[in-house]
């Protein structure tokens, strides 16, 4: 073989080494983007259908919205308000917002909550384990001050429209839905055994709950 | 030819490598930012702590499930008058089966750390029985 034959050969061979490589390359990163696409897709679709799927206002979207908040608790999305009062919705490991709030307890279980605060003087909420909560959604009542004036905050899954509120006199009201919750100021709600907060799930079930009986221990 | 390429590589990634590891090490060394300035008043949570007997020192009073005849349940925030007085000024409910859902309160303590910034204090239920002491002084 002559010196030129040999550098053609050498300078082919060159050409299909880069050749091949760059097929090798785009095949590669075209799989990958198929991998990761179909990861996004499979995280998207897990997520729906995981129990805080059922509500909007827990929504990555949501979340993201509201981490410029820095009245909220930690994490927390604000869904509605009253007044003074704040609601928010939360989700995560109970292990997790126990850690993010200084306090030690192990526990992997998943729960949503309902916080009902007023900022720089505090609050209270309901957590519960994420698919109990997704079926039956969350009632919370909060009673502060001397007169332990009552507040009743409600968060429900998708679909729910309106929760309704009944008087000790009978009379009943609808008020509307919006991000999952509800929040009203009722002194006037019926007392235990009759049902003060009631709302039609979309599959049909309705939840009826009374309202808490006097405080004990007084 | 390649050792002295990988030499060059290796060369031109250490600084961002040490960059990288400092500055993990600072993230971890920041109080805060893995808990570290927890305060907690009941080291022994979740057993029942003793009942406040102080000026300041207030208490949370968890399971009170009679109220919904087993059905529900509540967490309540006492306010200590002294002696053995104490005035309930905040209780959160939920009429929701206490099998599956738990309450808590929420506190702020503005001057908690002598330099009027806000601390918080959630104190879960968790289906425990008990009582748990909270101050705010």
């Amino acid at each position: 073989m002559s010196r030129s034959s040999f550098l053609i050969l050498r300078s082919r061979n060159a050409r299909l080494l880069t050749a091949v490589s760059i097929t090798l390359l785009a095949a590669m990163t075209g799989t990958a983007m198929i991998l990761a696409k179909g990861a996004v897709n499979s995280s998207a679709a897990r997520y729906r259908r995981t129990p805080a799927g059922a509500f909007a206002v827990l929504s990555q979207k949501a979340r993201r919205a509201h981490r410029a908040s820095i009245n909220g608790p930690r994490g927390a999305v604000l869904a509605t308000s009253l007044g003074s009062h704040q609601v928010y919705a939360w989700t995560g490991s109970s292990a997790e917002a126990l850690a993010s709030l200084h306090v030690n307890m192990p526990s992997a279980a998943s729960d949503i909550c309902l916080i009902e605060q007023e900022p720089g003087i505090g609050g209270g909420g309901t957590c519960g384990s994420a698919k109990a909560v997704a079926q039956h959604g969350i009632v919370g009542v909060s009673e502060v001050g001397d007169s332990l004036h009552r507040i009743v905050s409600v968060l429900v899954p998708n679909g729910v429209e309106y929760v309704t509120f009944t008087d000790r006199d009978g009379s009943s009201y609808n008020v509307k839905v919006t991000h999952n919750a509800v929040i009203v100021d009722d002194q006037d709600l019926a007392a235990p055994p009759t049902t003060a907060v009631s709302y039609k799930l979309p599959g049909g079930t309705t939840e009826a709950m009374p309202m808490p009986g006097a405080p004990s221990g007084l | 030819m390649g050792l002295r390429q990988a030499s060059t590589i290796f060369r031109r990634l250490t600084p961002l490598v040490a960059m990288i590891a400092a500055t993990a090490a600072v993230m971890i060394a920041t109080p805060g930012a893995l808990g570290a300035e927890a305060s907690y008043h009941c080291p022994n949570y979740p057993e029942s702590c003793a009942k406040a007997n102080g000026p300041n020192q207030n208490y949370i009073d968890f399971n009170e499930s009679t109220n919904y005849s087993g059905y529900g349940v509540c967490a309540l925030l006492w306010e200590y008058l002294g002696g053995s007085s104490y005035k309930l000024i905040e209780r959160h409910c939920t009429p929701n089966p206490e099998t599956e859902y738990h309450t808590f309160v929420v506190r702020y303590c503005p001057h908690i750390n002598g330099h009027g910034e806000t601390e918080h204090y959630y104190n879960y239920n968790y289906n425990l029985a008990g009582r748990q002491v909270w101050i705010c002084e």
